[in-house]
């Protein structure tokens, strides 16, 4: 059975055109981690908001883990798919233990409480992401970067079946990018993980499943390296040889 | 498994609502005691305790005491009710220069207020205010469809064309001006028992409910996308926290006339103290909403005595303070 299956999906902001026109996509069990790559306004976004459940298609079918996402109650939705966003907002003034720890509000009870398990997960995923010094500081008070480790944190604890992240690496500095990239590679194998991004050394250090997107249109979906070979240049203008070139160290 | 600086947090933070409590005790006692007649503390607690048990009063002064236990319980009441409104609207909308009358909620209850005393329409004045108060807040959140910058400008629309209704009609009929304007600007000299008991029922029920979810507050603070994530249905809970806030904030309108400045500076002043952890700055803030109003009071019935100064003055000059200090410090 496909992980994430995508029937003819059209979604549109209000007063908008289509964003997404017409995406099909089947992503089976082996293909993940899986990067959504495409230009700048492409809709890799919006399509991990509808992967999300986050908005609602104007037209058109998503089912994640045999879900149908847009219709699950919230703390169900809440296992089977999370997911943190690039821009993050930082007026909270709460510590940051609460913050990843809220990875588990949907295992809660009614009156405010955590099961005893979830300090103890909070703390684990912490020290691998080795963010555990920030334990006590006040979210409002982080960097950019800082805010998305903490974020990344929390979905991690939460554990739903397939986890999005959007730009996971936009705010790191290499040092993190280079700990993320080994957490990926190493420590959540089996995890069924779908990032954005536009790190293309991340993504090959990372992915070996590849989804292209253009003009809210699927233009790829298949092997990275396949991918770097042949859509890269259809969905960057220009071929990875030239791109490489350029960047070259 | 209440751990390191959380335990420090609720330490503090407990320690803190005690001393707000001890405050709020003094300042309340204080204000039964001293105006016009001074009436011993031992008194007014025989008072209090008569009245809490329902039996008669006993003395001319232990009826004026009655008296002034109702408007210091309906001031301290009616400053929990307008923090914890500030509380939600500030999370809600992630905005912290938000206040529980953004949607319209005071300007209709002016309007309604306004109608009631110019046509001399039947039944007590609160009815009429309460019943364009949430009128107005249906308007613009419908207007705003859940959507928390649209309905900010929602509530600035309709309130400011509420306000130009409102004006409309003094400027009409202006014969019952001074009756207005001493509604708008608010008072406690209209609270009795029925009152009291109404706005206890409403803050209870509130307080508890938020309380009970404090973690969804919590994390309606890191955005939309994360509280969608970790399993809140964000619309939902916004649409009950919204229309909460705003029936505590109609009920003091309609009761009260308008009191400003407490729903925006309570909450406020609870998160410089203890951060954002609801847990703590809600019951903080009711505390301070409690302290601010019960002084503001006594401060309005005893200060240019025989006459009595609307509230809202007291307010406004002491929000204006604090936010031009917010603004010096150049952190909110």
């Amino acid at each position: 059975m496909a992980v994430i299956y995508v029937e003819n999906l059209y979604f549109r902001y209000e007063r908008g055109r289509d964003v997404l026109k017409g995406i099909n996509l089947t992503i089976d069990e082996e293909m993940f981690p899986l990067a959504i790559v495409g230009p700048n306004g492409s809709g890799k976004t919006t399509l991990l908001k509808n992967l999300l459940g986050i908005v609602k298609p104007r037209k058109g079918k998503v089912v994640v883990a045999g879900y149908d996402v847009i219709h699950l109650s919230g703390k169900k939705r809440a296992q089977v798919v999370g997911g943190v966003f690039a821009h993050s907002v930082n007026v909270a003034r709460i510590p940051v233990i609460d913050v990843v720890l809220s990875g588990l509000y949907r295992d809660g009870s009614p009156l405010g409480g955590y099961p005893d398990s979830a300090m103890t997960k909070a703390e684990d995923v912490m020290h691998l992401l080795e963010i555990t010094h920030l334990k006590h500081r006040l979210f409002s008070t982080l960097s950019s970067g800082e805010r998305q480790l903490i974020l990344l944190a929390m979905v991690l604890v939460q554990q739903p079946l397939v986890l999005f992240l959007d730009e996971p690496t936009s705010f790191l500095d290499p040092y993190h990018r280079y700990i993320l990239a080994d957490i990926f590679k190493n420590r959540l194998k089996g995890h069924k993980i779908v990032f954005t991004s536009h790190d293309i050394e991340f993504i090959v250090a990372t992915a070996p499943f590849a989804v292209g997107i253009k003009n809210g249109k699927i233009t790829y979906a298949g092997e990275t390296s396949q991918f770097l070979q042949e859509g890269f240049k259809q969905v960057f203008e220009i071929s990875f040889n030239e791109y490489v070139g350029v960047f070259r160290l | 498994m209440i751990k390191g600086n959380v335990k420090v947090i609720i330490f503090i933070g407990g320690g803190i609502v005690l001393l707000l409590f001890t405050m709020l005790f003094a300042v309340s006692f204080s204000a039964f005691s001293h105006d016009a007649v001074f009436i011993s503390p031992p008194e007014s607690w025989a008072a209090f305790v008569h009245l809490i048990t329902g039996i008669p009063p006993t003395s001319v002064s232990e009826k004026i005491a009655i008296f002034r236990i109702q408007r210091v319980l309906a001031a301290t009441l009616a400053g929990g009710l307008l923090a914890i409104g500030g509380v939600l609207y500030q999370t809600n909308l992630m905005n912290p220069l938000v206040d529980p009358y953004l949607l319209g909620v005071s300007a209709g209850a002016s309007l309604g207020a306004v109608i009631a005393y110019r046509f001399h329409l039947s039944g007590p004045t609160w009815i009429y205010a309460f019943i364009f108060s949430l009128v107005a807040f249906s308007f613009s959140y419908v207007l705003g469809k859940g959507n928390r910058l649209k309905i900010v400008l929602a509530g600035v629309v309709i309130s400011s064309l509420v306000s130009a209704a409102i004006t409309l009609v003094l400027i009409m009929w202006n014969d019952s001006l001074h009756n207005i304007l001493a509604w708008l600007m608010g008072s406690f000299a209209m609270a009795d028992g029925r009152k009291v008991l109404l706005e206890f029922v409403v803050f209870s029920l509130l307080f508890i409910f938020v309380l009970i979810n404090y973690r969804v507050l919590d994390i309606m603070l890191l955005g939309d996308e994360v509280a969608h994530s970790v399993g809140i249905d964000i619309y939902v809970y916004r649409t009950i926290f919204l229309v909460m806030a705003s029936l505590a904030a109609a009920v003091v309108a309609a009761f009260f006339g308008i009191v400003s400045f407490v729903g925006l500076m309570a909450p406020h002043m609870a998160r410089i103290l203890i951060g954002d952890k609801h847990f703590m700055k809600v019951p903080l803030s009711v505390l301070l909403g409690a302290i601010l109003l019960v002084i503001g009071d006594f401060f309005s019935r005893a200060a240019l005595y025989p006459m009595e100064i609307p509230i809202g003055v007291f307010t406004s000059v002491v929000g204006g303070i604090f936010f031009l200090y917010l603004v010096v410090r150049g952190d909110w």
